[in-house]
């Protein structure tokens, strides 16, 4: 079996356009919400992404961040091409379709809408810039855990021998249908997300990608290795997640039993941490049963929102920040503690040589990630 | 020289508006539809399948579309009688629930944002796959794969490497019809609803092996896995070039129509109908000729 290790990675979020405006903007504090007017609400997410690049009118939102995503650690991959690629998007073209399907319907015109949007779009768009560089890919969409699974997959298949090395991306653009469909669920913060507190009244959408470099022989100096990637459902229910945890429990304990490590060695975990009551309260819970207090809990939602199917691959690009810093960043101003002697009320200097990474999505789809750091 | 390792397709189900079960789809492979185009245009598909609720007890059923209801009713028929806690299953779908996402592009159409919260879970991609779970109350990993009309190409891609890693796993697919597709202008898509399920159990000395990739027909005629092939499943392009060769010629469009998820079914035509012998498995994908052979 190989070691699998991540050798480069990079953000699109609220945060901004790369690692460095992403840890500026940790470091500075500031919120990043942005709290539309009533008759703006489903126009934008609460945390839109910053572009400080041009975009592409002619390919969609998600294909733009893909490709800056590309771009921003070109200088690292593409020596190393041909590489597969493993895709994650929850919405995918979807705000395209929707702007083009809203005039469609008025006008009873017609348009190529296969062919031009859907995800279709993310990997052509690939394709026409980048070429033979690209080899194999495929887009997983399973809503808020899709990137979890993109990087499960690229796991999974370096560890075996299969592929050497891989490039592992999730993007989401919101759409109209995402903000609206959220709202109608009930589970939209009033006020902007504080998750893990309580006060969390839900949780606040935003939008952006990551990147993962994987290598099995490193090129570059890794910044972490993968150790353990496990998933599972919880078949309980639509939207909310089992009450007694025990899918999330035994998905997590999969992770750590695969990385050959155990429960104590994980001082640091990244929570999927939505914010809304029902489903920290849970993943709180899981996490309780399972891990000593002291166990550092976060969630990064409260900086760059809910980015849905690309939440994990961005996170975990926070997190290789914040290790490189040896802090742990916390909103300011917080409020109570779902359980103060697990998450800490502000930014602490911290590190752990190994940490956990959750992931769960609409139907009770778990994926938990165990990885050591390097940095 | 190492043996060959292929992977078996066993557990399989078929179903569409006309065709319910294996009997029904063995006798249209004995009366060769499969093989003869003739017979394509009067094997109608309609874009709803009757009784697809029938074998559900839970009142959850009148909030699944015909995506999720396919899909739970063609696990049921296949994979589940052997299906194992552990076994992943994997749902390739080029446009998943697009009924569902069309309905609530009709409403934001109207300026109507009282969405009824029920229908915005079904709009996600894998929702079929929550829905059987959760009747079924089972735990097993579920992955969703979608491509548009790229998803033949992503399936090749996946599967050749998944069959590698040794543990058995389940293959779902299926397509719903929508309003979306009625304002298509370049690809006038026949999408149906048509669905297959199967479990695929690596490391065996018979099955399907992907074969490689070729830039032209003339390659493939060179090919000792053509050569030696009793039988050649073709996509609906190819099908038409190679309908004069000596070989049993076969292809799944008159079951799927132009559903972009074609190669699935035609991977499981030699197990479902016990093709003996070798047969190869073609399919174009831009110019490109990927093959997978087959050994039963």
């Amino acid at each position: 079996m190989n070691n699998v290790y991540v050798t480069a990675y990079s953000t699109i979020s609220a945060l901004g356009v790369g690692n460095e405006e992403a840890i500026n903007s940790l470091e500075s504090g500031k919120n990043t919400i942005y709290h539309p007017k009533e008759s703006d609400k489903f126009k934008k997410p609460s945390f839109p992404a910053k572009f400080n690049f041009e975009l592409n009118n002619e390919i969609t939102l998600s294909s733009n961040f893909v490709l800056k995503l590309l771009s921003l650690i070109e200088d690292k991959w593409i020596e190393l091409a041909p590489l597969p690629i493993f895709l994650a998007t929850s919405t995918g073209g979807i705000k395209e379709i929707e702007e083009v399907y809203l005039n469609l319907v008025k006008t009873n015109q017609k348009y190529p809408l296969s062919k031009k949007y859907y995800f279709y779009d993310l990997y052509q768009s690939i394709k026409e810039k980048y070429g033979e560089k690209i080899t194999d890919a495929y887009t997983f969409a399973t809503a808020c855990s899709s990137a979890g699974h993109s990087i499960l997959h690229a796991y999974r298949f370096i560890k075996k021998g299969i592929i050497g090395k891989a490039l592992v991306l999730g993007v989401d653009a919101l759409s109209i249908t995402t903000l609206f469909g959220f709202d109608a669920l009930k589970l939209v913060s009033q006020n902007g997300t504080k998750p893990l507190t309580k006060e969390r009244d839900g949780l606040s959408l935003g939008e952006g990608g990551g990147i993962l470099l994987l290598e099995s022989k490193p090129t570059y100096e890794p910044i972490a290795e993968i150790m353990g990637v496990a998933s599972n459902s919880d078949g309980y229910h639509i939207t909310a997640p089992n009450p007694e945890g025990t899918q999330q429990k035994a998905c997590i304990l999969n992770a750590i039993n695969q990385a050959g490590i155990s429960p104590e060695d994980v001082k640091y975990i990244n929570a999927h941490g939505t914010g809304t009551p029902t489903n920290d309260e849970i993943e709180v819970n899981v996490i309780k049963s399972i891990f000593k207090p002291g166990t550092m809990t976060t969630s990064l939602k409260g900086f760059i929102g809910h980015t849905v199917g690309a939440s994990a691959i961005i996170e975990l690009g926070l997190i290789f920040e914040m290790n490189k810093k040896g802090k742990i960043y916390q909103q300011k101003g917080l409020g109570e503690l779902i359980d103060d002697s697990y998450i800490p009320k502000e930014t602490i200097n911290f590190k752990s040589e190994y940490f956990l990474k959750n992931s769960f999505g609409f139907g009770g789809n778990n994926v938990s990630m165990v990885l050591k750091n390097y940095l | 020289m190492t043996d060959k390792k292929y992977a078996m397709i066993t557990d399989i189900a078929f179903l569409n508006s006309n065709s319910k079960n294996y009997e029904d789809f063995y006798k249209l492979y004995c009366d060769k539809l499969f093989e003869d185009e003739k017979k394509w245009d009067s094997y109608r598909l309609d874009n709803d399948i009757e009784g697809l609720r029938d074998n559900i007890k839970s009142r959850m059923k009148y909030y699944m579309s015909i995506q999720s209801l396919g899909v739970y009713n063609v696990i049921e028929q296949g994979p589940e009688k052997n299906l194992k806690d552990e076994d992943e299953i994997y749902l390739f779908s080029g446009f998943t629930e697009i009924g569902t996402v069309s309905t609530i592009g009709d409403l934001i159409a109207k300026h109507d944002y009282s969405l009824n919260p029920s229908i915005f879970p079904n709009s996600v991609h894998h929702i079929s796959l929550c829905y059987y779970t959760i009747l079924k109350k089972k735990p097993n990993y579920c992955g969703a794969i979608t491509d548009g009309l790229l998803t033949n190409y992503s399936f090749i891609n996946f599967i050749k490497n998944r069959i590698l890693l040794d543990d058995d796993f389940v293959v779902v697919s299926g397509e719903e019809d929508a309003s979306f597709f009625k304002y298509e202008s370049e690809n006038m898509l026949n999408i149906v609803p048509a669905f297959t399920a199967y479990r695929v159990i690596p490391n065996q000395k018979k099955g399907f092996i992907f074969g490689g990739c070729v830039d032209s027909m003339e390659e493939i005629y060179k090919l000792d896995a053509y050569k030696e092939a009793d039988a050649v499943l073709a996509d609906k392009e190819l099908f038409s070039q190679l309908k004069n060769n000596n070989k049993k010629i076969l292809c799944e469009y008159p079951i799927i129509k132009d559903n972009p998820c074609g190669i699935i079914f035609r991977l499981a035509i030699p197990f479902y109908f016990n093709i003996q012998g070798k047969s190869i498995l073609l399919e174009n994908i831009n110019g490109k000729i990927y093959y997978f052979e087959i050994k039963l």
